[in-house]
């Protein structure tokens, strides 16, 4: 429990913010693709 | 042994020593060439008379500047007051790249973070896939997000068909779009310096901290952003300087009222109607805009190594 609270490696929400960045930066071009 | 060691290295560095300025030529010729030449142009056509068809008469005058800071009426016979219209672009320029810079950061940190803690095999895909949309050209990328948030494009048709909204959000032409722009553009040169910085991370002094009872958030704020620091200065000035002189994004997804320093300039050196001095004169007062800014940020930098 304690290495859960303090390990760095895995802050809450970071894999969250990267999917959401990757979302970003993807979603114009795939939907230009698509229509394409 | 000591010895022979000693007198290789001083051999060595008297090499290095004798050919250290030839090696350093090809890197101040591609300087002089790319860099220093265009300013110094740039530098030259800001004094000069503009000509009616574009271009420039050779010759000596201020009137560029003073038309950036004086307003002198139509006919340039009544008495200067201070022109707000490009001080205000400027001052939006400003803002809008600053929030752009935040925006990056606030996205970009969290994800370099996340692909640096990636066991190492995995780091070169995530690596890769933030990447591989800047492979496609950037005025593409941009009309292509210009696509997406118009009235009718797909992502209001979304938000009707699952009822968030009632009726289409205007998104094109505005600060949002803007940002949303630059953010899209620049987000890269946020995340691979951050990341290159956490990687060089040091974990155990996360260990130390854990050991001293501080939480993951105590530590990220007192011990991994201080260490990772250079990174993240390094991001925000790499995302702010293309972000103050950018032209792409407010010209395709603002309106007049996104205006920016970038688009003022290429309007002066576009067709016929431009004003090449006026132009040259708003690109230099950028570049000392900027540069003020990077040697204050060296002198801080200085001053906190002391």
């Amino acid at each position: 429990m304690a290495s859960r609270l303090t390990d760095v490696r895995h802050f809450t929400g970071f894999s969250v913010i990267t999917g959401l960045c990757l979302l970003l930066l993807y979603t114009p071009l795939l939907i230009v693709a698509v229509y394409s | 042994m000591a010895g022979q060691m000693s007198s290789v290295g001083r051999s060595a560095s008297r090499i290095y020593d004798g050919r250290g300025a030839l090696m350093m030529v090809p890197t101040w010729l591609t300087i002089g060439i790319f860099l220093l030449i265009p300013v110094a142009i740039m530098f030259i056509y800001s004094f000069l008379t503009k000509e009616f068809r574009g271009g420039v008469i050779w010759e000596f005058s201020i009137a560029a500047y003073d038309k950036f800071f004086f307003d002198r009426g139509l006919f340039g016979d009544a008495a200067p007051v201070i022109e707000w219209t490009y001080i205000t672009i400027f001052w939006r320029s400003i803002w809008q790249a600053g929030l752009a810079t935040l925006m990056c950061l606030l996205i970009g940190f969290p994800t370099a973070w996340f692909i640096a803690t990636r066991v190492p095999q995995s780091r070169a895909v995530w690596l890769f896939l933030i990447t591989i949309p800047y492979w496609v050209n950037l005025l593409i990328r941009t009309i292509s997000l210009k696509f997406l948030i118009r009235d009718e494009g797909p992502l209001n048709q979304f938000l009707l068909w699952t009822g968030t909204i009632a009726e289409p959000l205007h998104m094109i032409n505005t600060n949002f779009a803007v940002q949303l722009g630059l953010f899209y553009s620049f987000l890269p040169f946020m995340v691979l310096p951050i990341y290159s910085s956490v990687e060089r991370y040091d974990f155990s002094l996360s260990e130390a901290a854990a050991d001293l009872y501080a939480s993951r958030w105590v530590t990220l704020r007192h011990v991994i952003l201080p260490a990772v620091k250079p990174g993240i200065i390094a991001g925000c000035i790499l995302v702010f300087v293309p972000s103050l002189g950018a032209f792409l994004s407010p010209d395709l997804l603002g309106g007049a009222k996104t205006f920016m320093i970038g688009s003022l300039i290429e309007e002066q050196f576009k067709g016929n109607a431009g004003n090449w001095p006026f132009g040259a004169a708003a690109s230099m007062i950028l570049l000392t805009l900027v540069m003020i800014a990077l040697m204050i940020y060296a002198r801080v930098q200085t001053t906190e190594g002391k």
